[in-house]
């Protein structure tokens, strides 16, 4: 009885499961979805139909051999249905693809959409930067591959169903135990199908990290970006052998799987052979005994042919089914447990950023670890970014520098204490009204597939930004001279992703990522690292300019180059996560301390 | 579109047979003894429908004649009574039954292996390019970047399709050898009469075959706007600047432009395809009509109307079935092509035959001679009539504007590519007479966009002396010279932690990667040492303290430098300072700026700033 209910409560959640995916697919287009049901009940008719007239042609044609009363044009009549029947069948193949292929394409937008939607409820970096992510995301992206292919696999299922059904019920007039002996020997199989593709899920679970680390050695040793390096240390033949390695472990594991069912469903062959011949030894006993016409011997064996195909077609299909509803659990928990870690405040309370700071930004205590981190990035920092001022962050790699940028923008809330804008905590605003007032150049800025144009629009949202701020934002970056290079100019497609696009180099790259953030009518602008890679005078056209770019708003630089350092208003040195020096470059010059050891250093280069 | 779709099946047949040879030849190279079982398989299933279909015109035949129906038959129907005939056709049936899942399982197997054998091959043939023409060609490096991405997914898919059309090849070939005994005519009516069908199913599955599974242009377009919401590289630009609905926008017009495209195409196709495959079925039809006719004069027996009617219906089926299936082979046949392109290229520099050793200690130095080099396919001169000498022992800085030619330089000195004009030699011989990979063994190399490997802490070290990659002494030492031994000391395994996001390591910061990749550059004693923008995302303290290093780092060494910071660039022994590709000026931080030129203009714009008069350039 448990095992009675477990077994319903199992089936009952996989039919829930597979009709989530599938429903993706029907509910978009409900007058297509009919046309697909009609059509696939209708040619899962058409086997039972033409076995059927096969056996009255042969009768009508063996009456006929035998001298008996049956005319020519009875005979044409069975025959030229038989045709009609073929010809609808195949007639009605193309269409029934073309629905099936429109309706996979819905589903695949519809999926990609909820994909899209996840991963934008995911407003902060708390699960996107875990360091299990990349392959909960591999799972679910596997979705879009999955799921349009629920409609396809449905019609292959539903079919065979019909067909055996049909078929069953005229081997009923043969003998009634023979298609009741014949879905018995599908039982077996189908527990072994169902077990197999258990199997064979957790082996390619198992199997992707393998696969993945293949296609990174096969990256690494095939790309453009690192051939250089790899040439250099003469790397090729190491990630050859790794990738070998990988590969005969990988192959090793799957063959075991797949001789193991192999090994399976041979066994259960047997079996099948052995109701297949006594169904037709049973035909064959009868007919000897004078019992059947030409057309039953015909019907019967096919009858039985068929419908033994059919049904262990239908085992490997709930096998299938198993090993898809796995996935699909997979797939629909990424989508139903993504969501904000960080306080969202409700919009009806929710606070409008201003449009320029009046008392700026506070830190009180901000104390931050990462969701698996093993100590505290931030401990108990108290600082003030003044409103309308430059103020600069200095501290060694590793710091927490760019922590901090992150807990402004709110990709993190601190674990402790608090920000304050303008006097009120960051996360009473909000968060999108916040998050348009704020700029960032990250340090590891990205680079968009997109056109040059685009690249920096999308500091505006991209939806809306006018030519003219465009080509302000990119005059101010520098990035014009970039655009002028390009024979293309803005609309020059950057990237080699796609065909046809052009790689920048990594000091043009800074410069539109520049561009990019001065789009924004921001109220907080954040530069992390913003000159590395440009030339001394493309860095000092940009710092002549800076003052103007931000002027009555606050700002941030991170740096390592104090010749850009000493020019804020304010500025903090971090250090082991807590800020241990406050003031201007003059304050910090004559306290002597941590921030003047560094600036003399660094200056001592140019004396 | 892909181009080849203008082009119909017919035309295409060449090029398709050609494609097949290359398929068969990858399978027999990935796994000759599978590959060979598997095509014995196919052979033997395809035996197997005939036999049926036979023993089958022998069953109907000895029971007309046991029914006293007729009283004529062949010797060989009498040979066995009914009950046998009927065993035999189970026997058949039952073997099918069991071979179609072994050749299925052997299908996978070789399938596996080509992708494993694929994905080798690309790694062994990209390491036989030894400069970077290649790569840095931009349709060759689309090839690359496509062929990696489907061998990553196991994407092959020749085996999948290409087998069963082969079976289906071949059974249909067995059912026209049965019909033609009917009447050697009707064969081949049946096959004319398919052949528009087959050609109308291969395009028709060739353009709607799923066509947003594969990998189209518009699927990886796609592919790209619906991972940004996702993907941890760009997180933080695309949730600060609020980039969901623009990505969302961008999939919305794709896929409506492609949907609207291939519903346009869909309908004007469905009707053509339907009409054909019709007409196709309909010649089967006439035969049946026609053989019953036959049966009822008495010109053919019940066994024989039962046999072509089979055979007429399964030639058909089985024809179609191609055209289906070699319209799924398009996308495979396009993904071959490809493969063929990279698989066939030739090495791509010129190797002497007998390569010298590069000489240990170095004599001379480096001398370059009147240098000209332009990238392969383009006529823009990137450095013209270049020399200079690089001596051992001596420092050499490379300045100029971003685009100079100073990465240029950089990339002929490590022979990545020869030069066009003049040359280039090592200890008075020409570069391109050694040995590659021992020249390369002899250079010591930080790149400015160093690579970020996704494998522990102390390999990523480890890589720069392949041969120590293990040597936790000689890696230690190395991270101490460039400060990355405080970033090892910060993880939790020590040498041993996985670093980067795709397997779930560490993430580190800009700089930490950087003392890194410099660590890996100091893990080789090589007598030059080529340094570019070594120190960009250093902090000040690191920066200083590798500087500190520097002249003992580089004793008796050639030294290379290119950096934008002129703090380091002084140090140098000797500065050349690039414009336009040529050499504008050169001499020693203060001979250039005596000379009060280019280099100097660009010095005093930068150490003005850190001098302590207070200026009034800034807050006005």
């Amino acid at each position: 009885m448990k095992v009675l209910t477990e077994q319903l409560r199992r089936a009952r959640s996989t039919i829930v499961l597979f009709g989530r995916g599938l429903h993706l697919g029907l509910a978009p287009e409900p007058a297509v979805a009919t046309v697909f049901v009609a059509l696939a009940l209708l040619t899962a008719a058409m086997p039972v139909g033409q076995v059927w007239l096969g056996k009255v042609l042969l009768d009508q044609l063996a009456l006929a051999v035998g001298g008996g009363a049956v005319v020519l044009s009875a005979i044409l009549l069975t025959a030229g249905l038989y045709a009609l029947i073929l010809v609808l069948e195949s007639a009605l193949e193309p269409v029934q693809e073309a629905i099936t292929a429109r309706m996979e394409e819905r589903a695949l937008g519809e999926f990609d959409r909820r994909l899209m939607a996840a991963g934008g409820r995911m407003v902060d970096l708390f699960d996107v930067e875990r360091p299990s992510f990349q392959e909960r995301l591999a799972h679910a992206q596997y979705g879009s591959f999955i799921v349009p292919r629920l409609v396809t696999f449905l019609q292959s299922g539903l079919r065979p169903f019909l067909t055996v059904a049909g078929l069953l019920a005229l081997l009923v007039r043969l003998h009634p135990l023979i298609p009741l002996v014949l879905v018995c020997a599908t039982v077996p199989y189908l527990i072994s199908e169902r077990r197999m593709a258990r199997n064979r899920h957790t082996a390619i679970a198992e199997q992707s990290r393998a696969a993945r680390q293949m296609a990174y050695y096969t990256e690494v040793a095939t790309d453009p970006q690192s051939a250089k390096e790899v040439r250099v240390f003469g790397l090729g033949d190491l990630f050859l052998q790794r990738f070998e390695e990988r590969r005969m472990q990988a192959q090793r594991q799957l063959d075991r799987v797949r001789i193991a069912h192999l090994r399976s469903t041979g066994l259960f062959g047997a079996l099948y052979a052995l109701a297949l011949g006594g169904g037709f030894w049973y035909v064959a006993a009868q007919a000897g005994a004078g019992q059947l016409t030409v057309g039953d011997i015909a019907l019967y064996l096919g009858a039985i042919t068929q419908s033994q195909t059919a049904l262990k077609y239908i085992g490997n299909w709930v096998g299938r089914l198993h090993e898809m509803t796995l996935r699909l659990d997979t797939i629909f928990s990424f989508l139903d447990r993504s969501g904000p870690h960080i306080a969202l405040a409700p919009s009806a309370a929710a606070l409008d950023a201003p449009h320029l700071l009046q008392d700026g930004i506070a830190l009180r205590d901000v104390t931050f670890q990462y969701p698996e981190g093993e100590s505290d990035v931030l401990r108990e920092v108290r600082a003030t970014l003044p409103a309308g001022m430059v103020t600069a962050l200095v501290g060694v790699n590793g710091a927490g520098k760019s922590t901090l940028v992150k807990l402004l923008t709110r990709m993190y809330d601190p674990t402790a204490g608090e920000i304050l804008l303008d006097g009120k905590p960051l996360d009473a605003y909000d968060l999108e009204s916040l998050r348009r007032r704020v700029a960032v150049v990250y340090q590891d800025f990205a680079q968009f597939a997109l056109s040059l144009g685009e690249n920096i629009s999308v500091g505006e949202g991209g939806l809306d930004a006018s030519d003219e701020r465009l080509r302000q934002a990119a005059e101010w970056a520098g990035a014009d001279q970039v655009a002028a290079k390009l024979a293309q100019g803005y609309d020059t497609q950057l990237t080699r992703r796609f065909s046809g696009g052009v790689e920048l180099s990594g000091g043009e790259w800074q410069k539109v990522a520049l561009a990019r953030g001065f789009m924004r009518d921001a109220a907080l602008v954040i530069l992390d690292e913003p000159t590395a890679a440009l030339d001394a005078e493309a860095e000092y056209h940009l710092f002549q300019r800076f003052r103007e770019l931000v002027a009555g708003k606050t700002a941030l630089i991170i740096s390592h180059r104090f010749s850009t350092v000493r020019m804020a208003d304010n500025i903090l040195v971090l250090e082991d996560g807590a800020v241990i020096e406050n003031g201007s470059h003059a304050e910090l010059m004559s306290a002597n301390g941590r921030y003047a050891t560094l600036y003399a250093m660094q200056a001592s280069w140019y004396q | 579109m892909v181009p080849h779709h203008e082009r119909s099946f017919f035309k295409r047949a060449p090029e398709t047979l050609h494609l097949c040879r290359l398929a068969v030849w990858l399978a027999w190279r990935a796994q000759p003894l599978l590959a060979g079982l598997m095509l014995l398989l196919i052979a033997l299933q395809a035996a197997l429908p005939p036999l049926l279909l036979w023993f089958t015109q022998a069953l109907v035949d000895r029971l007309t004649l046991d029914l006293g129906l007729i009283t004529q038959a062949p010797e060989l129907v009498r040979l066995l009574p009914l009950a046998a005939w009927i065993g035999l056709a189970a026997g058949a049936v039952a073997l099918s039954q069991f071979l179609q899942p072994l050749s299925a399982t052997f299908q996978v197997m070789v399938d596996d292996r080509i992708t494993g054998y694929v994905g080798r091959e690309l790694i062994r043939v990209a390491n036989s390019w030894q400069g970077l023409a290649r790569f840095e060609n931009p349709e060759f490096a689309d090839d690359l970047a496509h062929a990696r991405r489907y061998v990553g997914r196991g994407g092959i898919d020749i085996m999948r399709s290409g087998e069963w059309a082969a079976l289906s090849l071949l059974t249909a070939f067995g059912m026209a050898v049965v019909l033609a005994a009917l009447h050697p005519l009707a064969p081949i009516a049946l096959i004319l009469l398919t052949l528009p069908a087959i050609s109308q199913r291969w395009d028709f599955s060739d353009r709607m075959g799923s066509h947003l599974y594969v990998q189209t242009p518009e699927t990886r377009r796609l592919e790209y706007s619906r991972g940004m919401m996702l993907t941890p590289e760009p997180a933080k630009d695309v949730r600060l600047y609020g980039l969901l609905g623009f990505f969302a926008q961008r999939y919305q017009d794709i896929f409506d432009r492609t949907m609207t495209r291939l519903l346009r195409v869909r309908h004007a196709m469905v009707p053509r395809v339907t009409l054909a495959s019709s007409l196709a079925t309909a010649g089967v039809g006439v035969l049946w009509v026609w053989l019953a006719w036959r049966v009822f004069h008495g010109e053919e027996t019940l066994g024989a109307f039962v046999l072509y009617g089979g055979a007429a219906a399964l030639l058909h089926q089985q024809l179609l079935y191609v055209g289906f299936q070699l319209g799924f082979l398009a996308m495979a046949f396009s993904r071959l092509r490809t493969l063929q392109r990279i698989l066939e290229a030739p090495p791509d520099l010129v190797q002497p035959d007998q390569p010298k050793p590069a000489p240990s200690p170095v004599q001379e130095g480096i001398a370059f001679e009147h240098v000209r080099f332009a990238y392969p396919g383009t006529d823009r001169q990137v450095l013209e009539d270049i020399s200079f000498k690089l001596r051992p022992g001596q420092s050499t800085a490379l300045v100029g504007h971003n685009g100079a030619g100073k990465t240029t330089i950089i990339k002929l000195l490590l022979r990545f590519y020869d030069p066009t004009g003049g040359r280039i030699l090592l200890d008075g011989v020409d570069l391109p007479e050694y040995d590659i990979a021992d020249l390369r063994r002899r250079m010591g190399v930080i790149f400015q966009d160093f690579v970020q490997y996704e494998l522990t802490a102390g390999e990523n070290v480890g890589l720069g002396k392949v041969e120590s990659l293990h040597e936790e002494e000689q890696i230690l030492a190395a991270a101490a010279k460039s400060g990355a031994d405080e970033v090892i000391e910060g993880l939790p395994e020590g040498l041993a932690t996985q670093l980067g996001r795709q397997f779930g390591g560490r993430e580190l910061s800009g700089g930490e990667w950087q003392r890194l990749a410099l660590a890996r550059g100091f893990m080789r004693d090589a007598p030059l040492i080529v340094l570019d923008e070594p120190t960009a995302a250093l902090d000040v303290e690191t920066e200083y303290a590798v500087y500190q290093r520097f002249h003992a780092l580089t004793r008796d060494k050639i030294t290379v430098l290119i950096s934008h910071r002129f703090s380091t660039v002084r140090m140098a022994d000797h500065i050349l300072y690039l414009a336009d590709g040529r050499i504008a000026e050169a001499g020693s931080h203060d001979e250039l700026l005596a000379q009060d030129g280019g280099y100097a203009r660009l010095y005093t714009l930068q150490a003005e700033q850190y001098t302590d008069v207070k200026r009034e350039t800034d807050g006005q």
